[in-house]
């Protein structure tokens, strides 16, 4: 009776509120604030930007994750000042995008007919040189989209992917996320697990946001800037990866891609390192390793002073 | 300070959840028992408690327990329980024991300050003899009513985050057995195992497991 006492007391306080509420506890998407930059990709509506003069060359950027946004990423946007036409989108069930049911994510290909899609949108002359730039899981949907569309393809800045086949993926991420269990990190993971369930995007956004307190093995200070974790992305992309790895196999076709890549990794992740970039790059027929110095994993929000200038002279380069 | 409790825990080869008594080595002049458990019950944790048994119609137990898990920050995270566990009905050796507890626990990292209240049910079905125990059990917890403090990163990525009471924020299913065996006249050694499943088919725990070793002490 106490504890009911105390229970009814502390809730009576304040009007209580409810996990599922939009707004509350992650920020609106797409499909409840109209005044979102918005895109429509086939039945998908998406959260995208671009910046610069749309004739020049276009620089498409992809987000990590799966489940991430793009949000951490737009320094990028200095090089629309360089005569490039960038152009960000959060991919589907992440960032601001309108999130969808678990089976919308059973294929890698759903993500690389998306991109095609955001291509074709912004695209003004079908003579427009493409150019991608993905970090972490986007450079592994920049390497995919490659895979299969080689000649639509100029230039590609990949950052850290995580790999190019399940095997190499998995080893990198379990080099990044290696827990202990008398840390106090692993058990912040696991305690939450008590505190919050649910089945809606709302809460379980807010859930996955929740679980990123640990500390950062990536070389990082912190997390990049986000907006909103896609949970149901991250997950059903994980599962399947899991089930079937060899949907994770981007380097099938690599050999058609001649052109030159930049391939980014970070001083400060330890975890990823010049020999996992090698490993990775390996496919590539043509390829410049460059460590970005005084950064870990997010070196596009963290390490842009120094990845910018690479970039841009490899971008200028290529052209 | 929680690696010494820790220590102190495996020292004692482990304690128990005092839902793992064991009813048929009662003694009604033992109404006073202490416990400690660890194990793995949404991360590894160590549990303190104490039980008083009540001379009723039925053998019920009221007890008090907190327990807190690893890391570095001591009770930055715990959970604290008031329960009554009370035997239902008995036929033969078996015996069908319902308990009740509230919960108040206590959640906190960089990002947020979580404060609960809950309640958890229990359903215990067993076979009991004078020196030892096996049993099966069902239960349910509730995260009735939740208090979120935002902080840090999460605060700075989206300022207009709300504070205050959510209710509810989420519920467990627990299935699993339990047993124990009775060591003289005053120590018990007990161990829980069991999965656990989110409410309304929702993702599980990321470890939807718990364990937990006990040493229940009659004083």
């Amino acid at each position: 009776m106490l504890y009911l006492g105390l229970l009814l007391a502390f809730v009576s306080c304040s009007e209580p509120l409810e996990m599922e509420s939009p707004g509350l506890l992650v920020p609106l998407t797409v499909m409840e604030d109209s005044s979102l930059p918005t895109i429509q990709i086939g039945d998908v509506r998406l959260h995208s930007e671009a910046f610069g003069n749309p004739a020049d060359p276009m620089l498409v950027v992809i987000h990590g994750g799966p489940g991430a946004d793009y949000r951490g990423l737009l320094n990028f946007k200095d090089l629309a000042e360089d005569s490039f036409y960038l152009v960000f989108y959060d991919q589907r069930g992440s960032g601001l995008s309108q999130r969808l049911a678990k089976d919308r994510y059973d294929e890698v290909q759903f993500f690389i007919d998306e991109l095609d899609g955001v291509i074709n949108h912004y695209r003004t002359d079908p003579a427009q040189k493409i150019l991608l730039a993905g970090h972490s899981w986007g450079a592994m949907l920049a390497t995919a989209y490659v895979n299969q569309k080689s000649d639509e393809i100029t230039g590609l800045v990949l950052a850290e992917p995580g790999g190019l086949t399940w095997e190499q993926t998995e080893a990198y991420i379990s080099r990044s996320r290696a827990l202990k269990i008398f840390e106090e990190t692993t058990n912040d993971f696991v305690y939450l697990d008590q505190f919050i369930t649910g089945t809606d995007h709302n809460t379980l956004d807010y859930k996955m946001a929740l679980s990123t307190a640990g500390d950062i093995k990536t070389g990082d200070p912190t997390l990049a800037p986000y907006w909103r974790f896609g949970a149901v992305c991250n997950m059903a992309s994980i599962e399947l990866a899991m089930d079937q790895p060899e949907q994770i196999n981007f380097t099938t076709n690599l050999n058609a891609f001649n052109k030159k890549v930049l391939f980014a990794y970070s001083e400060l992740n330890e975890a990823y390192g010049l020999e996992h970039a090698q490993l990775v790059s390996e496919p590539f027929q043509d390829v410049e390793l460059v460590e970005i110095a005084g950064c870990g994993h997010e070196m596009p929000h963290f390490g842009w002073n120094n990845l910018y200038p690479i970039v841009k002279n490899y971008l200028n380069e290529i052209l | 300070m929680k690696y010494i409790i820790t220590f102190i825990g495996c020292l004692s080869l482990s304690f128990t959840f005092a839902q793992n008594i064991n009813w048929s080595s009662q003694d009604q002049k033992q109404n006073n028992f202490i416990y400690l458990n660890k194990g793995f019950d949404y991360g590894l944790t160590v549990q303190l408690g104490y039980a008083y048994q009540l001379n009723l119609f039925n053998q019920t137990l009221i007890t008090a327990d907190i327990s807190v898990p690893m890391g570095k920050d001591f009770f930055d995270d715990y959970k604290g329980r008031l329960t009554m566990h009370s035997t239902i009905f008995s036929f033969g050796d078996f015996t069908m024991s319902g308990k009740i507890a509230g919960i108040a626990r206590r959640y906190e990292t960089k990002l947020v300050r979580i404060n609960n209240f809950g309640a958890e049910m229990t359903a215990i079905l067993g076979y009991y003899k004078p020196k030892f125990h096996i049993a099966a059990e069902f239960g349910f917890d509730k995260a009735i009513s939740t208090h979120l403090k935002h902080q840090g990163l999460l605060k700075e990525n989206f300022p207009e985050i709300t504070d205050g009471w959510f209710v509810p924020t989420g519920g467990n299913f627990n299935y699993g057995i339990q047993a124990s065996k009775t060591i003289g006249q005053r120590f018990e050694l007990s161990l829980r195992l069991g999965t656990t499943s989110a409410e309304k088919g929702g993702p599980d725990a990321l470890l939807p497991v718990y364990g937990v070793f006990g040493l229940l002490f009659r004083l």
